[in-house]
């Protein structure tokens, strides 16, 4: 092993972050590598040095309460949301969400098929008008609208043919 | 240390609002967040405050954590964006060990003493004060690997995790920054250095 390869892997092997092989031979490098095995001794001071200090931190852990406080305002709101995590209550909210929809979507259908008979008639009331005063016999078929009949200037030229 | 199984459970409960629960987990991960915002920062008072919001924020967001068992890398990855959020881009500071040209009289005599007394595991002030400087020196990407690995000993896949980076960046990262605080102790403590009387 190269001394460069066993370098870049010291800290792990200190971690125990390599694999059985991998520790195999770096061990068997680092046995007749006087350089190398002051380079893992020196890294291996260092970590115990830093675990030292990590127990002297001396931190102070604030008081659970502050967070209670935070966080009390937070679970007892209904916005929050947080209820929604529950499956029982998205199996409830879903179900509540399908029952007000369906019948809007209903309603929605039978609304459209009204304006559509509505419709229909306007048509038929507009072709037997137009037969009554101008005698035109060719109309269209219910339903079709080739012009909008509140303009106009929009309606093709329709010639009586009594008159022609 | 709270058992995995005993996470799962406590974990469970808080996404259901169980406020008990949650101070449970505090108090089991607590000190390890302050501790680690603490490293990154360099502040204790901005550490017990960006810790507080980390768990405030945690709380809130429970919901979103799909494996019960990482809970505590996505902690930790919650404090981090909480410092980084709240530094946004600047540098934390830490003041600089490069200025100086050595210990003074007092601070040889505290390490001097530490030396002499080997039942003596307290590290002294000054020695404390070179790490914690020479930790802060580091950049962001290397200062976040060094602390979670050397001072919190978490795996390198659950550092992976935190800092979001691969396995392979990772082991690199940690081994250059440690190799960097190494040399900086290193120098400061001189002749000293690798002296078993220190623990």
């Amino acid at each position: 092993m190269e001394c460069r390869v066993c370098s870049d892997s010291l800290s792990a092997l200190l971690d125990g972050e390599v694999t059985v092989e991998e520790q195999r031979s770096l061990e068997a490098h680092l046995a007749q590598c006087p350089s190398c095995r002051e380079e893992f001794d020196s890294l291996a001071y260092c970590l115990r040095l830093t675990d030292a200090l990590d127990a002297e931190a001396g931190l102070y852990l604030p008081p659970f309460s502050g967070i209670e406080d935070r966080i009390g305002s937070v679970s007892g709101s209904f916005w929050n949301l947080q209820w929604l995590v529950s499956p029982a209550w998205a199996a409830l909210a879903a179900g509540l969400l399908l029952a007000v929809s369906l019948p809007l979507y209903w309603k929605s259908t039978d609304e459209e098929a009204v304006l559509q008979s509505q419709f229909t008639s306007f048509i038929q009331e507009r072709d037997r008008q137009e037969v009554l005063h101008h005698g035109i016999i060719e109309i269209e078929p219910v339903g079709w609208v080739t012009y909008n009949p509140f303009k106009l200037e929009d309606a093709p030229a329709r010639g009586n043919p009594f008159l022609e | 240390m709270i058992a995995p199984e005993h996470l799962a459970d406590l974990v469970g409960r808080v996404k259901s609002g169980d406020v008990e629960a949650f101070r449970q987990l505090y108090e089991g991960y607590g000190r390890k967040i302050t501790n680690y915002i603490y490293r990154l920062t360099g502040s204790r008072s901005e550490a017990e405050d960006l810790a507080q919001d980390t768990f405030v924020l945690a709380f809130k967001k429970i919901g979103a954590l799909k494996d019960d068992r990482k809970f505590q890398s996505w902690l930790f990855r919650i404090a981090q964006n909480n410092v980084y959020q709240k530094y946004r881009g600047k540098r934390p500071h830490f003041e600089s060990i490069d200025d100086e040209e050595g210990p003074e009289l007092s601070d040889l005599h505290q390490l001097e003493t530490a030396l002499k007394n080997p039942e003596d595991r307290v590290l002294s002030t000054e020695l404390q004060e070179v790490i914690h400087r020479a930790i802060g020196e580091l950049s962001n990407k290397y200062r976040e690997v060094f602390v979670l690995s050397a001072l919190h000993r978490l795996s390198y896949q659950e550092i992976s995790e935190i800092v979001g980076r691969s396995l392979p960046s990772v082991k690199s990262d940690i081994h250059r920054a440690r190799v960097a605080v190494r040399d900086k102790v290193k120098r400061y403590l001189g002749d000293n250095y690798g002296m078993s009387s220190l623990f």
